[in-house]
């Protein structure tokens, strides 16, 4: 659990945790018209975003965790990979998800691993990025999918890999304001840097970034209402409170944000009848903006909450029960 | 939608009448029951059949874009109209223009970005000998700033095919720029477009663009973003003239709006590539200073920050870090506090440079 702290502002509105309990766990489509969650080519991802909200609000029971693995099980293909729903084709975004969600609850076993790793090193290209499926989408999030989950299944070894190139190609992906895009000579973009600086952590190359640079980059994002954008002169979103937040936590910088103020904004975009988070503050809550607001709130140490990991966006308990050195 | 011809759903038509279509399996308690429409329902259904029989066929491909136009996102249906538009080789040119229509709906869909470049990467590819040893394998339709031809090395007749595509491309996507002009997807196939036909004369074009961008908007940072790109990819890459002309230009828009971020990280940025000091602007900054809007700005103080923090460590200075902590306390608590912590760490690294007085 974080430790009490003084970062929270006096007069900012309470975290309505279990009024954010009872949204994930009643998110149907009777309640909610949540484009995301209502996506059936998202449905994976969208029970990453609500079990490990649950996890970060210390209510790890709150989803049947049987129905939930039973579920996975049917959307792993045959080559190893995870579509997004059953009978979707395989896809990185959801392979990685589903990996998360079975170490989150200790149920790997239903799986074939093997396999998983398969379908991942089928996806790298020859320089060294990965793509998305074997459609060939490529983007640099793809290539943290593939490092994240590989570095989850300790297989980050497998010989079919060359990490190097992979190296190479994300530093490709690196902008003259320190930030990262998803392709070479890409804008810089948060999300973007959290994925890049994801991946370079993990693979131990974080000498690559400058981190007072892109530090002060990602500083940069929050605007005088407390909330940061993505890029310069876009607008605030909770969102970024994750992707900006994680990275600065990777380059070690966390101080960089005005914590009580970023705090504050996270809990306005709270909605206060159906729980929930939203992008900003008096707008629609959905599943997504929820799990990175409460991720955003654990990093800034908000009481009560448990920790979690700024690289794998898990709690940080089950990647030190799985034996992942700590890199930050 | 397009080309709704009538209100009879297709599944109720004679010509699907042999195929059975398969339900939804949620599992036994359905975790997160998506509620369907049933026409939405029963598409699926079809679809799914048609998917697992892997069926080649045109009412295969009518049906892809029957469930592409309900659900955008739904990733695998388009790499089965990929295939399917190989397999009975379509005609890709109207496919183009459905996907335009399809762009201006959805924006923001990566799908039906990455399908417009998957499109384009296979017209060009039959109309274009290729340079790079592009595999067979379909894995890699990867950006990059690598070439797939060799625009020079290309016969007349083909430079002028490749003009064409590249500037109805560019076209296309300046059209749904006017919408969003900071849409991501969009600057980011633009890049591919740039690149993939190698160094024709549309990179000059190109920076005249992202001109006209920024007079409309000067704060667009994906149009500075482009100029970088333009510049430092572009034949001949950033020579000494280059530089001069980017920084005359970033500094006349830096006058204008001198809190804006973009033009200055774009300044300081082009003069690291072009290996310039950033120490020579220091007249220009603090030229500044006297302007009032300007004298708010961060960027100014921060910039002059830097420089004097440069000249401090090689000088030696005890005068130049005096001067940069003064930059650092008005960034701190004047023109910047909720960076405060960030100004504040700059001072503290102020004092361990070693200095002569």
């Amino acid at each position: 659990m974080n430790d009490e702290t003084t970062v929270v502002d006096a007069s900012a509105p309470e975290l309505l945790l279990d009024q954010h309990v009872k949204y994930i766990q009643e998110l149907d489509t009777k309640k909610n018209d949540l484009e995301y969650w209502l996506t059936e080519h998202l449905r994976v991802n969208g029970l990453y975003w609500g079990a490990t909200a649950l996890h970060i609000l210390g209510h790890s029971d709150a989803l049947d965790q049987e129905q939930i693995v039973e579920y996975l099980v049917k959307c792993q293909h045959d080559n190893g990979g995870f579509g997004g729903h059953i009978d979707h084709d395989p896809h990185i975004l959801s392979t990685l998800s589903a990996v998360q969600i079975l170490i989150t609850y200790d149920r790997l076993d239903a799986i074939q691993v093997d396999k998983v790793v398969d379908y991942i090193a089928s996806l790298q290209n020859e320089d060294g990025s990965f793509s998305g499926d074997s459609w060939g989408e490529t983007d640099t999030r793809f290539i943290f999918c593939a490092i994240n989950c590989l570095s989850l299944l300790k297989r980050l070894d497998d010989k079919r890999l060359d990490l190097q190139k992979t190296i190479d190609y994300v530093v490709r992906c690196r902008n003259f304001d320190g930030g990262f895009g998803s392709s070479p000579g890409g804008e810089s973009h948060a999300a973007q840097v959290y994925v890049c600086v994801g991946t370079l952590t993990i693979l131990g190359a974080m000498h690559h970034v400058d981190a007072d640079q892109l530090g002060w980059w990602l500083s940069e994002r929050q605007l005088k209402n407390g909330g940061l954008n993505g890029r310069p002169e876009k607008l605030e979103d909770v969102c970024y409170s994750w992707w900006v937040l994680s990275s600065l936590s990777m380059l070690k910088r966390t101080h960089w944000i005005d914590a009580p103020k970023l705090i504050r904004f996270i809990l306005e975009a709270q909605d206060t009848e159906t729980g929930g988070i939203a992008d900003r503050p008096g707008n629609m809550p959905d599943v997504f903006h929820t799990v990175f607001g409460i991720a955003g709130l654990s990093l800034l140490g908000y009481p009560g909450l448990v920790a979690v990991d700024p690289v794998y966006c898990m709690p940080r308990h089950v990647i030190q029960r799985i034996g992942l050195t700590e890199k930050h | 939608m397009a080309e709704q011809q009538d209100d009879v759903p297709f599944y109720q038509k004679p010509e699907w009448a042999d195929v059975v279509p398969i339900p939804q399996d949620d599992g036994p308690n359905p975790l997160v029951p998506i509620a369907y429409t049933r026409e939405y329902s029963t598409t699926m259904d079809y679809f799914r059949a048609m998917c697992r029989a892997q069926e080649k066929s045109e009412r295969a491909l009518d049906l892809t874009k029957i469930v592409i136009e309900l659900s955008p996102s739904h990733y695998t249906v388009w790499y089965y109209r990929q295939q399917l538009l190989k397999e009975l080789n379509k005609d890709l040119k109207s496919e183009l223009e459905w996907i335009e229509w399809m762009v201006n709906e959805h924006p923001k869909s990566y799908q039906i970005w990455h399908h417009r470049q998957v499109i384009v990467g296979r017209i060009a590819q039959s109309l274009f000998p290729s340079t790079t040893t592009t595999s067979s394998s379909t894995l890699s339709t990867a950006q990059s700033t690598e070439a797939a031809f060799a625009f020079d090395d290309l016969p007349e007749a083909l430079k002028t095919t490749a003009q064409e595509l590249v500037k109805s491309e560019l076209e296309f996507i300046a059209e749904s720029l006017k919408d969003d002009t900071k849409n991501y997807h969009a600057w980011s196939y633009r890049q591919w477009v740039l690149a993939h036909f190698g160094q024709g004369p549309w990179w000059t074009r190109e920076l005249a663009y992202t001109e006209e961008l920024l007079e409309e908007d000067v704060r667009n940072n994906s149009a500075w973003n482009q100029r970088y790109f333009v510049v430092t990819n572009g034949p001949g890459g950033l020579t000494e003239e280059d530089v001069q002309r980017e920084v005359q230009f970033a500094k006349s828009k830096i006058e204008k709006t001198p809190s804006n971020e973009s033009p200055w990280v774009y300044l300081t940025g082009v003069l690291r590539k072009g290996n310039h000091p950033v120490t020579e602007i220091k007249e220009f900054c603090e030229g500044l200073l006297s302007v009032t809007r300007a004298n708010f700005s961060p960027f100014v103080h921060a910039t002059l920050l830097d420089i004097y923090e440069i000249e401090a460590k090689e000088q030696r200075s005890a005068a130049s870090v005096e001067k940069a902590k003064e930059e650092a306390i008005m960034l701190a608590e004047k023109v910047d506090s909720i960076r405060s912590k960030y100004w504040n760490w700059r001072k503290s690294q102020l004092q361990k440079i070693d200095v002569v007085a």
